[in-house]
């Protein structure tokens, strides 16, 4: 039982050396301080779909209720970065709360599409109300607004170091789920919620707490997202942000917690190589994706759990 | 109800279900009292497992109502009747496959139950009473099709119900572990009221306190052994052919 903790912790540590000891370019560093906080947003999705086996297809929702709710708060009511993410974290329970209220009258496909539709809602609400949120152009936070306990969160180093930190809490509280009884019904409730439900499980109000939970991690990242790089646009409620967190957890392994870690450092680097090579990268990025599901069902860790270490939670 | 006394654990008042044009249940009263052992039996498509359903909650009742503990659970939901003591275990084996033996068995048994070292206990016990603890890290999946039958009897038994429901408990069993499931099912009634869907007469003869028949939705016939293999009706419904 310890050697998970030890692994995921190791992975933290590891994080943390990279930086200490200056092995990061600029480039890589800033690229990490993106990817560990779009990993976050993983995690988030991945307490949905990976633990609990509920597909959603519109997760943008719950990135941009943060986003907007700590981005709009600080443009427009001068919020410091601790109110922001207060606003941003009581805003993102309560929009999950609702939307998981609703969409979980349906299951299945249904779901997937409710949920889409939801967020379809958002992202045209964001267009509609162009004079708060300055829709597609978007809003840009100021270097003076982005400052916390004194720190300026714009400065790179600190940027990275902020993005671990909120990575590491949410990491270590994903592998508290899955190790507790909790997780272990949500685990029950995705292999056969029939037969959770005859054990005596009130599995709509378990999936209601994993929506909520996995919504509010979304949305905690949405408003890291903002903050760190001082950037609020409608872009990110769109469709393709419902669907990243879904590639990198598929990538990484659905239903383990460091899968949507290295899902997420696979794709951005894919991308980025590819897009060295040709403009057309998105063809590199499917053969990618394409070889992986073909030769790596499960994903990268997922496959490995199945295959030699069954204790990987 | 004429005779609700108070060692009656359920009882059900015209409890009737009706599939599309189907009356799969019709108008059932039946009483099961604390620690019996009853045997449901019927021919197929009788209405046995609809009948059960309707107890559990698993399917919604067209009429009638059903009365456990002294509560009317009629508009309980599942799982509120699960938890209030109603264990069942499917016809058609319900268990998690991806997950090990430990992990299922680990899912039946109720938090309240306290720390990880009594669960560990408990599941170790009763994966010993059915025989499966040499198994307890395997994938339930790769078990063989007998074994997941002892596994789903090992998750009824780890919930503790006041009363357990067994849909065809012994189909696929060998004729060894039909003789160890006859054993652990009587040395449960001291603790548990067991309601037993069986085709085995064998198993029913040799276990049952009471045998309820049920044909085509309606109760046709109640009571011990002797009554029932004595009974023209049920002689001749089903026992006959
Ligand atoms: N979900 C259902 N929808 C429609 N008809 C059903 C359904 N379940 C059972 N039935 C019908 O109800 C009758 C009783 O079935 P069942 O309770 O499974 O019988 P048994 O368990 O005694 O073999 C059968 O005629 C069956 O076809
Ligand atoms: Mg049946």
């Amino acid at each position: 039982m310890k050697r998970d903790l030890f692994i995921h912790l190791g992975a933290i540590a590891l994080l943390f050396l990279l930086e200490i000891l200056g092995i990061f370019s600029d480039y890589h560093q800033g690229n990490f301080a993106r990817i560990l906080v779009l990993t976050v947003y993983g995690i988030g999705y991945n307490v949905l779909f990976g633990y609990t086996g509920l597909l959603s297809l519109g997760h943008a929702l719950f990135f941009s209720a943060g986003l907007y709710a700590a981005g709009l708060s600080i443009y427009h009511l001068d919020y410091n970065v601790g109110q922001a993410l207060i606003l941003a974290f009581c805003f993102s329970v309560l929009v999950s709360l609702v939307i998981g209220y609703l969409a979980l009258r349906t299951v299945g496909v249904s779901f997937m599409i409710v949920t889409l539709m939801f967020s379809q809602i958002a992202y045209l609400c964001i267009l509609y109300f162009g004079g708060i949120t300055r829709g597609d152009e978007g809003i840009v936070i100021q270097q003076s607004s982005r400052v916390f306990l004194s720190l300026d969160l714009s400065d790179p180093t600190i940027r990275y170091y902020s993005a671990l930190t909120v990575f590491s809490f949410c990491l270590v509280f994903n592998l508290w789920i899955a190790r507790s009884s909790f997780g272990r019904v949500l685990i029950a409730i995705r292999e056969n919620s029939d037969r959770a439900l005859m054990l005596g499980y009130n599995v709509q109000l378990y999936k209601l707490l994993a929506v909520i939970i996995s919504g509010t991690i979304s949305g905690i990242a949405g408003a890291s997202y903002g903050i760190l790089f001082g950037y609020v646009g409608a872009s990110f409620a769109a469709v393709p942000y419902s669907i990243f967190p879904l590639l990198w957890v598929l990538l990484g392994g659905a239903g383990t917690v460091l899968g949507p870690l290295i899902g997420a450092i696979f794709m951005f680097y894919l991308i980025d190589y590819a897009s060295d090579v040709t403009d057309a990268y998105m063809i590199i990025v499917g053969i990618a994706l394409l070889l992986v599901t073909l030769f790596a069902r499960r994903g990268l860790l997922g496959e490995l759990r199945y295959r030699f270490f069954p204790w990987i939670p | 109800m004429d005779t609700i006394e108070k060692n009656t654990l359920l009882y059900t008042e015209n409890l009737s279900k009706n599939f599309q044009g189907i009356q799969a249940v019709k108008n059932v009263n039946f009483k099961i009292n604390k620690n019996e052992i009853r045997a449901l039996i019927g021919p197929n498509g009788a209405g046995k497992t609809t009948f059960v359903s309707l107890l559990c909650g698993r399917i919604k009742s067209t009429n009638g109502a059903v009365f456990f503990d002294g509560k009317d659970i009629s508009n309980f939901p599942v799982y509120k009747r699960i938890s209030g003591g109603i264990g069942y275990t499917f016809q058609i084996t319900s268990i998690f496959l991806n997950l090990t033996v430990y992990e299922n068995v680990a899912l039946a048994i109720k938090e309240e139950t306290g720390k990880t070292n009594s669960i560990d206990k408990e599941i170790s016990n009763v994966l010993d009473k059915v025989g499966l603890l040499d198994r307890v890290n395997q994938r339930s999946g790769d078990l063989s099709y007998g074994h997941q039958r002892l596994l789903e009897l090992a998750m009824g038994m780890a919930q503790r119900p006041k009363l357990l429901i067994l849909d065809e408990p012994t189909q696929g069993l060998s004729d060894p572990e039909i003789d160890n499931f006859k054993f652990l099912i009587k040395s449960l009634s001291s603790s548990t009221t067991v309601l037993l869907i069986e085709h085995n007469m064998d198993v029913v003869m040799s276990i049952a306190d009471k045998i309820s028949v049920l044909h085509f939705g309606e109760i046709i016939a109640e009571g011990d052994k002797k009554t029932i293999q004595n009974d023209p009706i049920v002689q001749k419904a089903y026992l006959g052919d």
